[in-house]
């Protein structure tokens, strides 16, 4: 696993993940659309967690975004275990860390 | 201000998400355009003339931002310019600011987030006017500078085959970038031009080397305030989808037309709409009514 091989992956996964999120959001938003469009927006106050109705499919949209950078952190992880970079596979682990810890937090 | 908060005149879900779906468009258009970034345009957009609740305004932002991010870094890392060490050891900054910023977020009130997210439009707006890469005194070169210990030179392809550049001041350029991510969290922005002026003023970093850079970070950046975000309920699903598809839609055609156009003209109306925006943002958290 050289750098050069790592980055062409790295872009690959960056650009799959935004893919498949768009598609979540496009399949999603259309159901969502069909069965919420004709309610009346209600953005206005803050009312904390939405109910999972018809917005299933949205959320798998934004849960796949959110993961597509934290998944090329984990991917660059491994890439520089890899190359035996012990150095570097001790940052991106920081950094896992950190975007786990945002989850659970 | 067409639809101010609380004094919601009807409008059905698919007419709201096709309107906020059309100005996402234009902001992701001009964001990817004038290289501001589109979140800067779209926290006010939704706020102002959508009377949505900042919080999930910001929620959106963000989905938007890493979005953007992603598509861009996906291009550009085949490239070669950007430096995924530099990338990978900033992010410890970014991603601890950004933990402490979101953090920050829902403890203060929204009208002093709207005041802070007001004064950041005026930095957008003018203090990344000019980007001159200031002359910085090389570090010592015995291998005992942070930047050297944490191997961070690297070389990108300049016109005559690849052109090495060592890094300076990286301890200056790591606790901007805390910075950085914690107004990203604070405020659901990409932040990319606190980034850019890390690595390009203080760090010394080529230009080209710093934007990519920025943007590969910004995506893990806006993950980690995502992260804070999610569990408190910011995201909602049913208005991230428009402003997702809108900003990364206008993001894709204004990088089409990113060598034809002229920048400069669009940059300075950009600036304009920037200033208004500001003062907006500054009058309505001032006055309570965001």
């Amino acid at each position: 696993m050289t750098d050069k091989r790592m980055e062409i992956i790295v872009g690959r996964l960056l650009q799959t993940g935004v893919l498949a999120a768009a598609s979540a959001m496009l399949a999603g938003g259309i159901y969502y659309l069909s069965l919420h469009g004709g309610q009346t927006p209600n953005y206005g106050k803050f009312h904390g967690v939405t109910p999972l109705t018809g917005q299933t499919i949205l959320w798998v949209g934004v849960v796949a975004m959110i993961a597509t950078p934290v998944l090329r952190v984990a991917f660059a992880l491994v890439a520089f275990a890899l190359e035996r970079d012990w150095l570097y596979t001790g940052v991106s682990s920081i950094v896992l860390a950190l975007l786990a810890y945002s989850l659970i937090a | 201000m067409i639809y101010h908060a609380g004094k919601n005149v009807y409008m059905n879900i698919t007419f709201f998400s096709g309107f906020v779906f059309a100005g996402s468009l234009v902001a992701g258009f001009l964001g990817s355009l004038t290289g501001l970034g589109g979140g800067v345009v779209i926290i006010p957009m939704l706020t102002l003339a959508f009377g949505v609740d900042l919080r999930y305004a910001i929620g959106a932002s963000l989905i938007s931002v890493i979005a953007t991010s992603s598509g861009a870094a996906a291009a550009y890392v085949r490239e070669g310019y950007s430096n995924v060490r530099i990338g990978m050891f900033l992010e410890i900054a970014t991603c601890t600011g950004a933990l402490g910023g979101a953090a920050l977020a829902l403890h203060v009130p929204t009208s002093a987030i709207a005041i802070i997210f007001g004064l950041m439009l005026l930095y957008a707006a003018f203090g990344s006017a000019e980007h001159k890469t200031s002359a910085v005194r090389a570090d010592s070169g015995d291998g005992k500078s942070l930047g050297e210990r944490m191997r961070l030179n690297g070389s990108y392809p300049g016109p005559h085959g690849r052109e090495r550049y060592a890094v300076k001041r990286a301890p200056l350029g790591f606790a901007i970038m805390i910075g950085a991510g914690a107004l990203s969290g604070l405020l659901g922005i990409g932040s990319g031009a606190v980034k850019v002026l890390a690595m390009d003023r203080a760090m010394g970093l080529p230009f080209k080397v710093s934007t990519t850079t920025s943007n590969f970070m910004i995506g893990v950046t806006a993950a980690a305030s995502a992260g804070v975000y999610l569990t408190r309920g910011y995201i909602d699903p049913g208005l991230a989808m428009p402003v997702m598809l809108g900003v990364l839609g206008g993001a894709l055609i204004g990088s089409r037309f990113l060598m034809s156009a002229p920048a400069s003209l669009l940059r300075n109306v950009f600036r304009v709409v920037l200033l208004g925006l500001s003062a907006e943002m500054i009058y309505n958290g001032w006055t309570k009514r965001i």
